[in-house]
């Protein structure tokens, strides 16, 4: 793949990100190294850049993941003295305290195949091609 | 597995439709994803263990761990850790609260909204109202971002500023009731502060605010 591929691959990926609300991760802004020769702040290489939004979406994923809420529930109760907590819940902020509701956050779903797919995607995006060059550091 | 463009694109879509597929439709159980209460929950985790590894006792005291979608103060009538020291002590850890800040006491109580600012997971002495910024022995901010960017450290120096003035080191307020290793901060009081991040980048942002007793943690699920 040539850096025009790469534009391309991050184009749909930012559109996707964006679709899902996810700007912050499709958000250039984030991607930026610094030429050593002229000081300036420029993009990173397409090719790098692709891998580290990748990654970047799969942070993101990781923080939506049901299955880490359940570990740690499974953690609190072997670190605790008696049972330690059995649920977890988040409580909503409503009109009035009789309106709030629970919302489980183990009842969230499991992620972790696709940040599996995401992860491996990354890998071999970043694996294949080209060297950035020695002036760009990220 | 040879990957071009055209693959590239595909496996991008399919990600993205499961990922819709997967996602809930309710907007207040989309507010928990997008909240970051999965992530404060894992930081959490990391805390008891750690804490306990120190040589603290901890016990759950509820049935539910309950966050909140708007922090709030103290009631021991909520879910908490209760935690005992090595030397006897005995602390309370609660979720989403807000404190009392060091300029609100030190103007003589502020009145506008700067009087309070949330921690994430906060241990203290007290167990009931708005803590004051002596009251706290450890606070954790938590940021389930996937960029690490550099307002969060400004975010964090002014949380640090308004629990503690900066000194010379002292062992913080949890060693100096027996947990070990002994931690040293250049704060007084001098309470333990862990901003935890699931972005890498974040490692790159922590020496200067160390000076102040922040403790940069990456910890990614």
């Amino acid at each position: 793949m040539d850096e025009e591929d790469y534009r391309a691959i991050i184009a749909a990926l930012a559109a996707e990100l964006r679709a899902i609300g996810a700007e912050d991760v499709a958000d250039e802004a984030h991607y930026i190294g610094v030429n050593s020769e002229t000081g300036e702040p420029i993009l990173i290489l397409p090719q790098e850049r692709l891998v580290a939004m990748l990654f970047a979406f799969e942070r993101f994923l990781a923080v939506r993941d049901g299955e880490i809420g359940r570990k740690a529930i499974a953690r609190l109760q072997q670190n605790v003295e008696g049972e330690g907590p059995m649920a977890a819940v988040l409580v909503t902020t409503e009109e009035t305290v009789s309106d709030r509701a629970e919302i489980d956050l183990l009842d969230m779903p499991d992620l972790g195949q696709l940040r599996s797919r995401v992860r491996i995607l990354a890998e071999q995006i970043g694996s294949r091609d080209i060297e950035p060059p020695p002036f760009l550091r990220a | 597995m040879i990957m071009d463009k055209k693959a590239a694109i595909k496996e991008i879509k399919n990600i993205f439709a499961g990922y819709k597929a997967l996602t809930p439709k309710d907007s207040k159980v989309l507010k928990v994803l997008t909240d970051g209460k999965l992530y404060e929950l894992f930081v959490l985790a990391h805390l008891i263990e750690s804490l306990r590894m120190r040589g603290f006792t901890l016990a759950f005291k509820g049935t539910t761990l309950k966050f909140k979608a708007s922090p709030g103060q103290i009631k021991t009538s909520d879910p908490h850790f209760e935690i005992n020291a090595p030397d006897g002590s005995l602390l309370w850890l609660f979720v989403d609260i807000e404190f009392e800040t060091l300029g609100s006491g030190a103007v003589g109580g502020a009145h506008d909204r700067s009087r309070r600012h949330e921690v994430d997971i906060v241990i203290v002495t007290v167990t009931k109202g708005y803590p004051l910024h002596d009251q706290i022995a450890l606070g954790v901010e938590c940021k389930a971002v996937a960029n690490f960017s550099k307002s969060i450290v400004k975010e964090v120096l002014g949380v640090r500023r308004e629990l503690s003035y900066f000194r010379d080191a002292q062992p913080s307020i949890l060693s100096t009731l027996g947990g070990v290793p002994s931690v040293s901060l250049r704060a007084e009081p001098a309470s333990e502060f862990w901003l935890a991040y699931t972005d890498a980048k974040g490692d790159q942002y922590s020496e200067s605010p160390a000076a102040f007793g922040i403790e940069f943690k990456h910890l990614q699920p």
